[in-house]
């Protein structure tokens, strides 16, 4: 029955979305406010780093919590 | 100055993202390509980064009311991914103006879908309260998916368009969960939405590769979507959201008749 929920499994995959996403905006926007005061290439690295932090996140949708719920899926 | 311009129109894209229930991806790529002059590839992988983070945002928040069936979402991501992926890579030999004529019929396609399901939004608002939130717990109605088949097909298309086109391929995936698959409208939304990232990461990751991801441009735009996306989904429940879908409607089709007048002047 694919109705029936995991609620742990699922607060778990949320907490890893929620946090990659908050994680990724905090690194996006350091990258904005230090181009404000710099001209060098440093800000668009630091957003490049979000940008591949962001993928990361949800390329791995959670698969990193596997070993944490075994035989869950 | 750029960089404030993508900061407002990322917020209003979540915002409007947020309180219909797409992406964000069909008005930024067109809007990029328009009216900052970012060749139409590179927008569309920019526009990817602002679905990710969208996305992202919306389905952690599912995920903690348990909305979201991952099980279903992940078999049929098997097949978004694929075609993302595959038509991520194709898209490097795509003519410019094929996929601006792509864009201006979706558009079209995306505006009519929603319309249709605007005209319900009352109807199924209702439904859902009732049936859902009891004692502040949610409460899915019992259900079976069926038609798994006809679900990966869509979920192959859906997934060809967002590799193509740098959408997240809601309004196809949320209709087929909804009315062949069986699958409760809440539970169909909150699914469309967590697959959407993963299935633009899939392509996100061919565009980066290729160069296509202009980070100057993402950046801005992916802080502005996500304030604006939480600003959204607080604001949802006091908003009188026939007239935000009549709004989006109508850029929407205001981008299409753009997009076309432009592709006719390139071609003409």
């Amino acid at each position: 029955m694919s109705q029936v929920r995991e609620p742990a499994f699922d607060r778990a995959v949320g907490l890893v979305l929620g946090i990659g996403a908050v994680c990724c905006f905090l690194v996006m926007l350091t990258g904005l406010i230090s181009a404000l005061f710099t001209t060098s290439t440093l800000p668009l690295r630091i957003e490049r780093v979000g940008v591949l932090l962001m993928l990361a996140t949800r390329g791995s949708r959670g698969r990193c919590l596997l070993p944490v719920f075994p035989g869950k899926r | 100055m750029v960089t404030v311009l993508l900061l407002v129109l990322g917020f209003f894209a979540g915002l409007l993202g947020a309180l219909t229930g797409i992406g964000g991806g069909v008005l930024l790529s067109p809007v990029l390509a328009l009216y900052f002059g970012i060749p139409i590839r590179e927008a569309i992988g920019t526009s990817l980064v602002a679905v990710i983070t969208t996305s992202a945002a919306s389905s952690a928040v599912n995920l903690q009311r348990h909305t979201t069936d991952i099980r279903l979402g992940m078999t049929l991501e098997l097949a978004t991914s694929f075609g993302a992926a595959v038509t991520a890579y194709l898209v490097g030999y795509f003519n410019r103006n094929v996929l601006e004529g792509l864009f201006a019929g979706f558009l079209l396609y995306s505006s009519i879908t929603i319309l249709v399901r605007g005209g319900k939004v009352k109807a199924e608002d209702a439904d859902d309260t009732t049936a859902i939130f009891k004692n502040g717990e949610v409460i899915i109605p019992p259900y079976e998916p069926k038609r798994y088949p006809l679900g990966m097909a869509a979920s192959l298309v859906a997934g060809a368009l967002s590799g193509l086109l740098g959408i997240g391929g809601g309004p196809i995936k949320v209709p087929v969960m909804f009315i062949f698959m069986n699958v409760p409208l809440m539970v169909a939304t909150a699914t469309s939405n967590f697959m959407i990232g993963v299935t633009a990461a899939a392509s996100a990751i061919v565009y980066y590769r290729r160069g296509d991801i202009l980070v100057q441009y993402a950046a801005p735009l992916a802080v502005g979507v996500f304030l604006g996306s939480l600003l959204g989904a607080r604001v949802a429940p006091r908003i009188n959201r026939k007239v935000v879908v009549y709004l989006l409607v109508g850029v929407m089709l205001y981008l299409a008749a753009h997009l076309t007048f432009h592709l006719l002047r390139g071609i003409l």
